[in-house]
């Protein structure tokens, strides 16, 4: 099942999110901008998909981003506080150079690991 | 070298405004010669430090000055809204190491203090903000 359904400021950052229910897997894929105009709007379909059930395991894929400000980033934190008290898991796949140097300069590498590929964040997720 | 931009802030918090302040941080920090590995960390900053501005203090302009001088880079963002020290404020909330517990927009600032290896505030006497920063060298 899936949901691409348009974000207010789908030019500036568009998601598309795919549940996979056998797996307890949930894909979000990002492409463009996460900033203060669009934050919002990705926390709540993040919550909306990976928000009530337990054991989710959330792939956020970052390939077509360009740009993660200081919100977006928060978003990432509060999802991933919520999915582990849900004894969930998240992982990251893609982040550019940009991303990858904000990622590490603030140890976000702590709290999700990232992995350069989709399918290796998959991997990595579906690990029991 | 430095160099610098001045922004007009009527508009208010709008996403053209925002982009054109990341292109224009981005120019600065190419022309100035800004080592590329803090670039991203600059860009963040200053978007953090912008929107702060825009949003919360009044200002009809915005001036930032980008700098390079020992491979570091340095900013200056200087506007004419009503006094904000967001140094003062940092101080007030504290150090907190626990990047879990920044689930709000108060991460905002946590990355500007993170990413920076001095961060100022004063007040000129013309009733201007002024806010310097350093960003700090990527770690190799």
């Amino acid at each position: 099942m899936s949901d691409t359904q348009a974000t207010p400021n789908q030019s500036r950052l568009e998601v598309d999110i795919r549940e996979d229910p056998e797996k307890n897997l949930v894909r979000a894929t990002l492409s463009g901008r996460l900033d203060i105009f669009t934050y919002r709007d990705l926390s709540k379909r993040l919550e909306e998909a990976a928000g009530g059930r337990s054991g989710i395991r959330l792939l956020v894929d970052l390939s077509k981003v360009n740009f993660v400000a200081s919100s977006g980033w928060s978003v990432f934190i509060a999802t991933r506080s919520r999915l582990k008290r849900g004894e969930g898991k998240m992982a990251f796949a893609g982040l550019n150079e940009d991303l990858t140097r904000v990622y590490e300069g603030m140890k976000m590498n702590e709290l999700v690991p990232a992995y350069p590929t989709p399918a290796a964040a998959l991997a990595a997720l579906l690990e029991p | 070298m430095s160099l610098s931009m001045r922004f007009d802030l009527s508009p208010g918090l709008v996403p053209a405004l925002v982009d054109e302040i990341h292109r224009a941080a981005l120019k600065l920090m190419e022309g100035s010669g800004v080592p590329l590995p803090e670039r991203a960390a600059g860009a963040v900053v200053i978007e953090e430090l912008s929107t702060n501005i825009i949003e919360h203090s009044g200002a009809n302009w915005l001036e930032m000055e980008i700098g390079s001088g020992d491979g570091s880079a340095q900013i200056l963002m200087r506007d004419n809204g009503a006094p904000f020290d967001p140094v003062a404020l940092l101080r007030s909330r504290g150090i907190d190491r626990d990047l879990s517990r920044f689930t709000d927009r108060r991460l905002g600032l946590h990355m500007v203090q993170e990413f920076t290896d001095s961060f100022r505030y004063e007040r000129s006497e013309v009733g201007h903000n002024l806010v310097s920063l350093e960003i700090r060298k990527a770690e190799k």
